[in-house]
């Protein structure tokens, strides 16, 4: 066994509203995975609040990352590099992991590598099989990283035991999927962040009530657009009156002072509104789903078939998805991967995780390593 | 004694080294590109006096009024080394920095930008105020003779009051860290954080 089969690697991720540290070993043993989660702060605003977000990260690094050592029993002296998020992302809250890591790593000698945050989403799928003790998915795959911050569908083929390559397949032109979710949570008057709280409360209406149309794109037929879907919502509320519903549980939010359950939702909601969430969470599977087969018998007629699917990010936590990509994809005998919750949403484990083949590569970040907001996954940091 | 300052919060964005109480070296910021050059300046900064970052007694850093993401970068720059190497840091205010970059000086301006200005008033021997205000609204406070500006701008605009002073801040901060260190004020990667004025954020 050579050194870097043991590597301990420290993960760091503040691309959005999570501030997030771990410790994976070799890309394949979670010893920790720290997340301070942001929720509350933005809540109030009802979507992230970038400049909050970066002052929050600021004050959370010190204490998440010192969490994430002590739950691996490992000082930072037995790390043997640092890997942060260096984008796609908010670029304030970027650079406070960055500048953070950089200072860490240059103190303590050690490598640091910045890690594209949608290859640390792809890794996250590899980081489940392995902690689990199961082998890894045959490549090549098909991925739909879907969050509240990307929607993407790539294609992902390995080269060897370190080396992954990426091609983007498609993307969303507008509004993340999640983003979609937190949008109409929000124009329906309910809580932020959106996505769990529609998924829930989507079993109790019918999913045939309202009919969205397909959405169609020129172009691209992989690319995605959530924005005209978000549109016909509110044109629906207008249409079918669902506006008093929304002003009384704005109302009732304001009285109670704190965030409702589910449960009390569930009796704020009229049927109406459940019909339409659940119509809409149909929306928004079906036009995942449909774009994710495509891409596979894209690839197929084109003599490249994948041997296996991957599904990731925060929005790969949603039920409705996860169920309806799974039997697709039992029907035509490939492979859905899918992390455990705690690895879809945003994590440092996957970014300590993603980094560790680059470690073993050789890669290495300088001083000049910036925050990339747009960085693609093609070209890699 | 070693210290580093960093002052990232200004236009004009400096690192100082300081042995003891004297300044042992300067540099300016690359404009634009602090969250690198903080750390190629200070590679080279070190390399240049022989010097390792674990020989370094006490990291400074401004910490605003200033520009909210250059105040960030700073400050996570000093909470990690300070991390690592169980070093002490002092979080600076950056108006105070102002300030004492002249003898007798009582008050210190910089641009906030849009019409703006943050203001620091230090009377002797008491607590500073500081303040985010309308540039009219502060412009006539200042009293001749005792109020400073590292900016140009402004100084042209209320040349009756602002004197200038030089805009490299770092020299100042370090000075000022160093003498919160020697009165026990110094703090840890976890006791540091900014010190935001101004306009709400919020949506």
């Amino acid at each position: 066994m050579n050194a870097m089969a043991g590597a301990l690697i420290l993960g760091l991720e503040t691309s959005c509203d999570e501030t997030a540290a771990a410790v994976v070993e070799a890309g394949r043993r979670i010893l920790s995975n720290v997340v301070l989660s942001q929720v509350p702060v933005h809540q109030l605003y009802g979507g992230v609040v970038p400049e909050l977000a970066s002052r929050e990260h600021l004050r959370g690094v010190v204490p998440i990352v010192r969490q994430a050592l002590e739950r691996a029993g490992r000082p930072l002296a037995q790390m043997d590099a640092v890997a942060v998020t260096c984008g796609p992302g908010l670029a304030g809250a970027l650079l406070v992991g960055i500048a953070y890591a950089k200072a860490l790593a240059g103190a303590a000698g050690i490598p640091l590598l910045g890690v594209n945050h949608l290859e640390g989403h792809l890794h996250a799928v590899l980081l489940e099989e392995r902690s689990q003790g199961r082998p890894d998915p045959s490549f090549p795959a098909v991925a739909l990283v879907v969050s509240g911050g990307h929607t993407q569908l790539m294609r992902l083929e390995r080269h060897g035991e370190h080396d992954f390559r990426y091609r983007l397949l498609g993307h969303t032109r507008d509004d993340a999927a999640g983003e979609a979710y937190d949008k109409v949570a929000k124009l329906l008057g309910l809580g932020y962040p959106g996505g769990p709280l529609l998924d829930q409360l989507s079993i109790h209406g019918n999913p045939e009530a309202v009919r969205f149309g397909r959405i169609h794109l020129k172009g691209n037929p992989l690319d995605f657009s959530f924005s005209g879907l978000k549109t016909a919502v509110l044109r629906h509320v207008q249409a079918a009156g669902l506006e008093s519903g929304i002003a009384t549980r704005r109302r009732a939010v304001a009285e109670l002072g704190r965030a409702p359950s589910l449960h009390e939702w569930g009796l704020l909601c009229e049927p109406a509104t459940l019909d339409l969430i659940a119509s809409f969470q149909a929306a928004v599977v079906a036009d995942l789903a449909q774009r994710t087969f495509a891409a596979v018998e894209q690839l197929t007629a084109a003599g490249d078939p994948p041997a296996s699917l991957f599904l990731t990010g925060g929005v790969a936590a949603n039920r409705a998805l996860r169920r309806r990509l799974q039997a697709e994809a039992d029907r035509r005998g490939l492979g859905l991967f899918a992390p455990a919750l705690a690895l879809c949403t945003d994590n440092a484990a996957m970014i300590a995780a993603a980094a560790y083949p680059r470690f073993c590569r050789g890669e290495r970040a300088g001083a000049a390593l910036a925050a990339s907001p747009q960085l693609a996954l093609d070209a890699a940091p | 004694m070693l210290t580093l300052a960093l002052e990232t919060t200004t236009p004009h964005g400096s690192i100082a080294l300081l042995r003891d109480d004297s300044v042992a070296a300067v540099a300016p910021l690359e404009p634009g590109q602090y969250a690198t050059s903080l750390f190629t300046l200070t590679q080279q900064m070190l390399a240049d006096a022989g010097l390792e970052l674990a020989q370094i007694g006490l990291f400074a850093a401004a910490q605003g009024p200033g520009s909210f993401t250059g105040v960030r970068v700073g400050l996570a720059a000093v909470k990690g080394w300070t991390e690592a190497l169980g070093a002490p840091a002092a979080g600076i205010s950056t108006l105070r920095a102002v300030a004492s970059a002249r003898a007798g000086a009582r008050l210190a301006a910089l641009d906030a930008g849009r019409g703006e200005v943050y203001f620091g008033v230090f009377p002797e021997g008491e607590e500073g105020l500081e303040e985010f205000a309308r540039f009219e609204q502060r412009a006539a406070a200042a009293p001749p003779g005792t109020a400073v500006t590292p900016d140009p701008k402004l100084q042209a605009a209320l040349a009756d009051h602002l004197q200038l002073v030089p805009p490299l801040l770092a020299p100042a901060v370090g000075l000022l860290a160093l003498a919160d260190w020697r009165a026990g004020l110094a703090v840890d990667a976890l006791g540091l954080d900014a010190r935001y004025l101004g306009r709400r954020w919020g949506p």
